[in-house]
């Protein structure tokens, strides 16, 4: 379980100005489900990742996480380190226990098989995304926070990530947050669905989508879409 | 020389043959004016030779430059060191900057020759205040070097290091040092050049062997091809050091780079 609860975030942008990231914001994902984040860009979604990260101590509020396995997180950037080729960015991630743990069957499931000895500045930006999809799976975390991973790729290859994420799931249930602002790729993925307002960042809204996720064909996400839509106006 | 190999061999046998002419048209050009001014003050090429020949007989030029380089070898170790850690350091804690910056301007304002005399007067003319002051020479220009580089870390690789609970030593060993490999190879490079240059001071004030030491004793008797003798060939030493080590361990971190070779 994850539970969020902010009062509030603010910056101050170098010229002094304050600027207020994300309002007063309660929402909580429950053990061994999915979440999708979903809000306007710009509205403060990467900051509530950050936060729950803990990668910025500095607001107003409480974070509790009572996932006691390790946190796992997909920045909107792959973030490998260049220096270090593909497999040695995946197992740096692991803990000295695992680290010698057999990675191949992941490389054959995300497409990698072959590139392991490649530094992360030979791949192209798809592959890198992979990369750091992998990263993030190998080491089986049990709360596992994913920034617009599918961000700028072509909606193919895009619609293939969104399937091995599916099936990387399924195969061993992880709570997971994933923030976008692709309403489709949401429902798609998601047992649920957080709707953001512009921001400052609040909730506006909530909607469970309980068509199981092997029924989420085209036309069921497309009627979803619409139901969505229809449920709360104004999110496009 | 960076690039050998990635010329073609023509390119290759063409960039060797540009070398050795490069030196054979200054040997020549000394040769001539050496027989020009025909005085024992500036002697011919053919001089030097015969004299590095001789002292490399009785295993004088050896002992000389070997004693040399281990300090410069010594001294590099020690201000790489200290260095890299004070500017890593001050580069990261911006307090600690603020209060000791000031101290490092005025270090690295302070002439290697004051920072020499003062340690043998206090600590006697022993091996340890020889090293020690030509590494104290050295350490602010690595730290300056160094803080510039850890003011440059990229924030997105220290958060992903701290997402995935890297220690302090896999982040040190693989996020922070391969950011800081540019200026570390910078001050490693400027460094060596500038020690060996220190160190022959050093021997020259308070050392009885060693190539400073050597060239003391020739400048008494005016003996230039001694001096010129000893001096080249530590030159040839240092050229060595950056042909085995200094350029193949740049290689060796520059290999993730698109188009490296």
């Amino acid at each position: 379980m994850l539970d969020v609860a902010i009062r509030a975030k603010s910056f101050r942008s170098a010229d002094g100005t304050v600027i207020e990231a994300v309002g007063d914001l309660r929402l909580s994902v429950p053990t061994g489900r999915f979440t999708c984040l979903v809000g306007p860009s710009g509205c403060g979604k990467t900051t509530i990742l950050r936060l729950i990260l803990g990668l910025d101590r500095h607001f107003d509020g409480e974070i509790a996480i009572s996932e006691t396995g390790a946190v796992a997180a997909v920045f909107q950037e792959p973030r490998l380190l260049p220096w270090r080729t593909v497999e040695e960015n995946i197992r740096l991630a692991l803990p000295g226990a695992s680290a010698g743990e057999d990675l191949s069957g992941l490389f054959q499931t995300l497409g990698l098989a072959g590139l392991e000895t490649f530094y992360p500045g030979e791949l192209s930006l798809g592959l890198a995304r992979r990369a750091a999809l992998a990263r993030a799976f190998a080491l089986r975390p049990s709360l596992l926070l994913l920034d617009e991973p599918f961000v700028s790729l072509d909606e193919a290859l895009a619609a293939r990530l969104r399937g091995l994420l599916a099936e990387v799931w399924s195969a061993r249930p992880t709570t997971v947050l994933m923030v976008t602002h692709n309403l489709r790729e949401a429902v798609e993925l998601a047992d649920e669905i957080v709707l953001l307002t512009p921001r400052p960042a609040r909730v506006s809204g909530v909607y469970p989508v309980t068509v199981p996720r092997s029924r989420r064909d085209a036309a069921t996400v497309t009627a979803l879409l619409a139901d969505l839509t229809a449920a709360h106006p104004g999110t496009a | 020389m960076h690039g050998l190999g990635g010329l073609g061999l023509r390119a290759q046998a063409w960039s060797a043959a540009t070398f050795l002419g490069s030196l054979a048209a200054l040997v020549f050009i000394w040769w001539a004016a050496a027989g020009l001014a025909g005085s024992r003050a500036f002697p011919p090429p053919q001089d030097v030779l015969a004299f590095i020949v001789t002292e490399a007989a009785s295993g004088e030029l050896a002992f000389h430059l070997g004693m040399t380089l281990m300090r410069v070898g010594a001294a590099f170790v020690l201000a790489m060191t200290i260095g890299s850690a004070l500017g890593i350091a001050l580069g990261r804690h911006r307090g600690a900057d603020r209060f000791f910056g000031p101290w490092v301007i005025l270090f690295l304002n302070i002439p290697a020759l004051v920072t020499i005399v003062l340690a043998y007067i206090w600590f006697g003319l022993t091996e340890a205040a020889a090293i020690g002051a030509v590494a104290l020479n050295k350490i602010p220009n690595v730290v300056v070097t160094l803080r510039e580089g850890a003011r440059a870390l990229d924030p997105a690789y220290t958060e992903m290091a701290t997402v995935f609970r890297f220690s302090p030593f896999r982040r040190l060993r693989h996020v922070i040092l391969p950011q800081l490999q540019p200026y570390i190879a910078a001050s490693m490079r400027s460094g060596i050049a500038l020690i060996w240059k220190i160190v022959l001071v050093v021997e020259l004030l308070g050392r009885s062997n060693g190539v400073g030491f050597q060239i003391h004793l020739h400048f008494q008797y005016f003996e230039v091809a001694a001096i010129l003798g000893y001096t080249l060939s530590f030159v040839a030493v240092m050229l060595a050091v950056e042909l085995l080590l200094l350029q193949p361990y740049e290689r060796a971190a520059r290999r993730w780079r698109p188009g490296h070779a």
